[in-house]
């Protein structure tokens, strides 16, 4: 079983993180401080800034979001579909693989025609 | 005893190799710049100024890491960390010879989309995180970016699947032994490196990093080797997705005369090169142009690329 | 219909693109390595004023008439003289304020032994005003002493 051994996946993950927060650490004891008033302050072009950046934000960045929720998980179906159809390509799979894409497709054109693509 | 050794061995390797094939690439792209401007890029340091990098590096490590008056401070910290990690787990798939793999698991693909597709969530904290208005406009046309080329990367990945049957990366580059997929399936390949290019945040889809709109983006605020991780995860996964369209389109290790991994290298490199290329070409997209891009063209593109190889494996079947 | 030429007209312009970028690549780099390699000076390049040394005695031509002193619009030049044994002005110090010199070169057309030029030096950058400057008489200075042989 050697083939499928998924706890490199797990220990390379881990070793990414400690690797990464020693990286990122490194420079606390190397690099030289210093203080001043404005060295902390938020960057916006030398101005000072207004308020938080942390506001309400444009809506069709959440539109997006929710057909790619949408897209996503039918895309993850058609993964393992696909895979047994290459292996034993029955005409039958075929309709059922143009169907399934046709209300994907019928979804993305219900999208389109409701202007999510075209913003104002 | 001896697979606890395999692991530390491959880690020290990966990690080796990530680092200095990130300051590798970065030098490359200025060498790469610089040519098409006329220019000489880097010159003085090294042989061809190829330690520049390396000197511009440890200059990152001496320079002091802030902490803005107004972010939020977990989330700051973990941003750089979170983007840089699944960067390892990446390489664990990618055949680089015929047996030169760490672990040649049955779902090869999927993990490295998987690894790859965990960038932006750091992305997307660095954004929010920072309390600065590029930085979130940044980090929301990251993600929406990032969302919407996800699904035209995968649709095109399908017709590999259905063509080599087997989502497992060395079964598939063992399927291109004869003719390699580019030939067989060029409108995938167009959608998936267009795809890859866009997941990697590269010119022409760097809006999130738009230097002369945003400063930079998302890492605005960051400074010293916290936006030097941004870098080499940046540029890492710029090596891993060719490496991954080497494997899916242009037939891996598979070459004459030469061994396995150097032609596969060679591959990976030349990918590289060409999204250098693309990048020092093209200007940079409005932000709507990009998204509805992904959207109008490329997943309708790639449905019917679906269907397509559905039907000629159907009509190739006897 | 349009949609599908639109995208291939798009496909085909940005591979028409790459082929530029790619021709550019393997041009000659039109930069200059400068502070390495440095460019000669074109012949009519106007630098800084200076003495030119006279090929015969190597010595400078000044014969201390102060006629680019009085000319000199910007008042940047200082001259010292004092009369030899021979009844002749020799030049004490002749010393040119580049702050103030506008390079117009009326003291080099005035010049009625032709002992001024423009150098083709450029780099002429300094620290300080003091730095700026110019004592003319300091190269011939150098260049007698080290000429001068020493006493056995």
């Amino acid at each position: 079983m050697s083939s499928n051994n998924y706890i490199y996946v797990l220990v390379f993950f881990v070793v990414g993180l400690l690797f990464a927060v020693a990286f990122t650490c490194t420079p606390l004891i190397l690099s030289p401080r210093s203080r001043g008033k404005k060295k902390t302050s938020t960057y916006e072009s030398g101005e000072d800034t207004l308020g938080s950046a942390w506001v309400q934000f444009d809506v069709s960045y959440y539109l997006f979001a929710l057909i790619f929720l949408a897209f996503d998980v039918e895309v993850i179906f058609l993964f393992p579909v696909v895979l047994t159809y290459s292996i034993a390509p029955l005409l039958i799979d075929l309709l059922k693989i143009v169907i399934f894409i046709g209300i994907l497709a019928l979804a993305l054109a219900y999208a389109w025609r409701k202007g999510i693509f075209s913003w104002k | 005893m001896n697979e606890l050794f395999r692991i530390i061995l491959s880690l020290v390797i990966v990690i080796g190799f990530v680092l200095i094939n990130s300051l590798v690439l970065v030098w490359l792209e200025r060498k790469v710049s610089a040519r098409i401007q006329l220019r000489r890029g880097p010159l003085y340091v090294g042989w061809f100024g190829l330690l520049q990098t390396f000197a511009d590096a440890l200059k990152m490590l001496g320079k002091e890491l802030i902490f803005p008056k107004n972010c939020d401070k977990v989330l700051y910290f973990l941003a750089p960390i979170l983007s840089f990690a699944p960067v390892l787990g990446a390489f664990l798939v990618i055949p680089f010879g015929q047996h030169l793999v760490i672990q040649d698991l049955n779902i090869g693909l999927l993990l490295v989309f998987a690894f790859s597709g965990l960038s932006f969530i750091g992305i997307f904290m660095a954004g929010w995180a920072s309390n600065n208005k590029y930085s979130l406009l940044g980090g929301m046309r990251s993600v929406a970016q990032n969302i919407s080329y996800e699904i035209p990367l995968l649709l095109s990945s399908l017709n590999i699947v259905m063509m080599a049957k087997s989502f497992r990366l060395s079964d598939i580059v063992r399927a291109q032994a004869h003719v390699p997929f580019i030939l067989l399936q060029p409108l995938a390949f167009i959608i998936f490196i267009t795809s890859a290019l866009a997941e990697s945040n590269r010119t022409p889809f760097d809006i999130p990093e738009a230097e002369s709109e945003l400063v930079a983006g998302f890492h605005t605020e960051y400074s010293g080797l916290r936006f030097g991780i941004f870098f080499i995860s940046e540029y890492t996964y710029v090596f891993i997705s060719s490496c991954v369209a080497t494997a899916l389109f242009l037939g891996g290790s598979h070459g004459p005369f030469l061994s396995g991994w150097a032609w596969f290298l060679m591959k990976a490199y030349f990918v590289v090169f060409v999204v250098m290329w693309v990048r020092w070409t093209l200007p940079r997209l409005r932000s709507d142009q990009l998204i509805t891009f992904a959207w109008k063209v490329l997943i309708p593109l790639s449905l019917f690329n679906i269907i397509c190889t559905a039907l000629a494996l159907q009509l190739l079947k006897q | 219909m349009s949609y599908i030429t639109n995208i291939f007209t798009g496909f085909w312009s940005v591979l028409a693109g790459m082929v530029v970028t790619l021709k550019y690549m393997f041009r000659k780099p039109v930069t200059e390595v400068y502070p390495r390699v440095k460019k000669p000076m074109f012949p009519r390049f106007k630098g800084p004023t200076s003495f030119v040394v006279d090929e015969k005695t190597g010595d400078h031509r000044c014969i201390s008439c102060e006629l680019c002193v009085k000319i000199c619009p910007s008042l940047c030049i200082t001259l010292e003289k004092e009369r030899g044994e021979d009844k002749k002005f020799h030049l004490k110090e002749y010393k040119v304020d580049y702050t103030l010199c506008s390079l117009c070169s009326l003291c080099i057309e005035v010049c009625p032994t032709d002992a001024l030029t423009h150098a083709k030096d450029y780099e002429i950058p300094a620290l300080s005003q003091s730095e700026m400057i110019n004592d003319f008489l300091k190269p011939f200075r150098e260049k007698q002493k080290t000429s001068q042989p020493v006493a056995p």
